[in-house]
């Protein structure tokens, strides 16, 4: 590890990183109030639809009508299509950055006729978009938190459950974050290695959503990432998911050794 | 010890192979000018020494060590421009060199001052609002502030105007004269000349030349003009290496290729009463080296 690379990194992440973090503070305050309007009615009324229920269920892990709770309810914060805007654009900014974006943009040349080894520096900057993982993904729980101070629900909110379900989404910063950095690791265009991942996430979302519809497309939606992020059972049982947890670590774990790999042998061509 | 050798160095990319067995010595404490035309070869062997790629076969041992598996080590001493050095361009000129030092742990506060006052460089402004020059600069005082064993240039002069030019060479001359070693790529032979006590010379990837300079000057041409007293002309047999060219009004012109001393002998026994001999012209013979005919005739 690298103290400098560290710091130059996390001064260049930082911008960035502080304005997510409050936007995902305040997507989670608007959800908590929108949430707080919507009557246990009007949300049973919605969920009779078939459409709806396979919605929720793509997008939860989990079918949420019969157990309609306000936490339950809540779970939508960690599952929603803004927050996981706003957490990957934090992921493909920063873990593009490192090679794919330094060879491209020519520093790559300067960084690596330093003294330090190629595994030092993928991991120095490894070690800051790992950590910005934790504001980013605490900033559900803040905001949660905040919204219930401000606009509090008749029933209490089970704080407990839903901190959970932060380290299943850190979990999931660190997959993606993992196979940004591992695809970047083998392109020397930032375009590319973002378009290829946000390909595989838009795949594996869609991929999550068609499953319950067509069960010809259940078969294969073990290939999807989202199909083991999965909130609301964790919410309604309070047991961890081993299993899906460990998917998504060992995806992030196998993906981030694989792009270190290739980095450590690959050239660094002139721009 | 040499600061540089290669072993049969290849590098291909795909099936297009880009240098085909280059074999460099570069003598510890030398000014190696490393000549050649664009896509030679001279950027992709640069960045082999300096660990950015990773040869096809071959080895480069750069002061003692493999450059591509002891590259981390080997990199502490070595002093690396790049040819189309480029910077952060949110970092300011000093926070530029002050990070790379940092990563360095080299500590070169002192050179850094030292080195911009020498090229005039303002180290307070953003990277961004840099011209080309200024950029060139930095680069410059980034592969120079930790007093580097090794220097390695790529093409250092592009875009600096000629007072800049003459502070590099001063620079470059104080490093070789405190015994290191400084590696330069150029396509300008005159750079060359002017500075380098070695000279490679690199085509279509492969090393055709590696010479003192003063070994190249002696096979180089010279003109001669010379006006012989008698009217006969010059004396049979003629020296070899001595071209005559068709005498106009009683003057003699001739091109040499050879050692001073041959010439000279030959001379002396004739009756001169004019003699005027040119510099050693580098240039025809670096013209010939790259000349396509040349590559033709060497396969």
């Amino acid at each position: 590890m690298n103290g400098p690379i560290i710091r130059k990194t996390a001064r260049e992440a930082f911008p960035l990183l502080i304005t997510l973090t409050l936007a995902v503070i305040l997507f989670e305050l608007l959800l908590t109030r929108a949430m707080g309007e919507l009557s246990e009615g009007a949300a049973n009324m919605w969920l009779q639809k078939p459409i709806f229920q396979r919605f929720i269920k793509a997008m939860l892990g989990a079918e949420l009508i019969g157990h309609v709770t306000i936490t339950g309810l809540m779970t939508v914060g960690f599952a929603h299509p803004v927050l996981y805007t706003l957490l990957w654009a934090f992921l493909l900014a920063t873990c593009s950055r490192l090679i794919a974006g330094e060879v491209e943009g020519g520093t790559a040349d300067l960084l690596l006729a330093l003294p330090i080894s190629r595994a030092s520096l993928y991991a120095s900057t490894s070690v800051v978009w790992i950590l910005s993982g934790l504001p980013l993904c605490l900033a559900t729980i803040v905001g949660m938190r905040i919204g219930v101070w401000l606009f509090p629900f008749k029933e209490p909110l089970d704080f407990g459950r839903l901190s959970m379900l932060t380290v299943n989404l850190f979990a999931l910063h660190l997959a993606v974050g993992g196979a940004t950095i591992c695809v970047s690791s083998m392109v020397s265009r930032r375009s590319l290695a973002v378009a290829a991942i946000l390909a595989w996430l838009l795949a594996s979302f869609f991929l999550n959503f068609l499953s319950q519809l067509w069960p010809a497309v259940e078969k294969v939606s073990c290939l999807g990432l989202l199909n083991y992020y999965r909130p609301l059972p964790i919410v309604r049982t309070g047991v961890w998911p081993a299993r899906d947890l460990g998917v998504i670590l060992g995806i992030s774990g196998v993906a981030w050794l694989a792009g270190l790999w290739r980095f450590r042998r690959r050239d660094i061509p002139a721009t | 010890m040499d600061a540089v050798v290669t072993h049969q160095l290849h590098k291909s990319y795909g099936p297009r192979e880009v240098l085909h067995g280059i074999g460099l010595r570069i003598p510890t404490g030398s000014l190696f000018g490393f000549l050649g035309p664009n896509g030679a070869g001279k950027t992709t062997t640069i960045r082999i020494l300096v660990g950015l790629l990773k040869p096809s076969q071959g080895q480069a041992v750069v002061l003692g060590q493999d450059s591509w598996r002891e590259g981390t080590r080997l990199r502490a001493h070595v002093g690396y421009l790049p040819g189309d050095v480029r910077f952060y361009p949110h970092l300011t000129g000093r926070q530029t060199l002050r990070f790379l030092d940092a990563v360095r742990g080299a500590g070169s506060n002192g050179e850094i001052k030292r080195l911009a006052a020498a090229f005039d460089l303002d180290l307070n402004k953003r990277v961004r609002d840099y011209s080309r020059g200024m950029k060139q600069k930095l680069g410059l005082i980034q592969a120079l502030m930790h007093r580097p064993t090794l220097l390695i240039l790529d093409e250092p002069t592009v875009s600096l105007d000629p007072l800049v030019r003459e502070t590099l060479w001063v620079e470059i001359r104080r490093a070789a004269g405190e015994g290191r070693t400084v590696l330069f790529s150029s396509h300008t032979l005159s750079e060359v000349e002017r500075l380098c006590d070695w000279v490679g010379i690199l085509r279509d990837g492969c090393l055709i030349e590696q010479q003192r300079i003063e070994s190249l000057r002696i096979r180089a041409v010279r003109r001669i003009e010379v006006v012989f007293a008698a009217d006969t002309g010059p004396l049979q047999p003629l020296p070899q290496g001595l071209q005559i060219l068709p005498p106009s009004g009683g003057r003699w012109v001739a091109n040499w290729t050879g050692p001073m001393q041959t010439l000279l002998a030959w001379l002396a026994r004739n009756t001169v009463r004019e003699l005027t001999i040119g510099p050693p012209d580098l240039e025809d013979l670096f013209l010939a080296y790259y000349s396509p005919e040349s590559a033709k005739v060497e396969q």
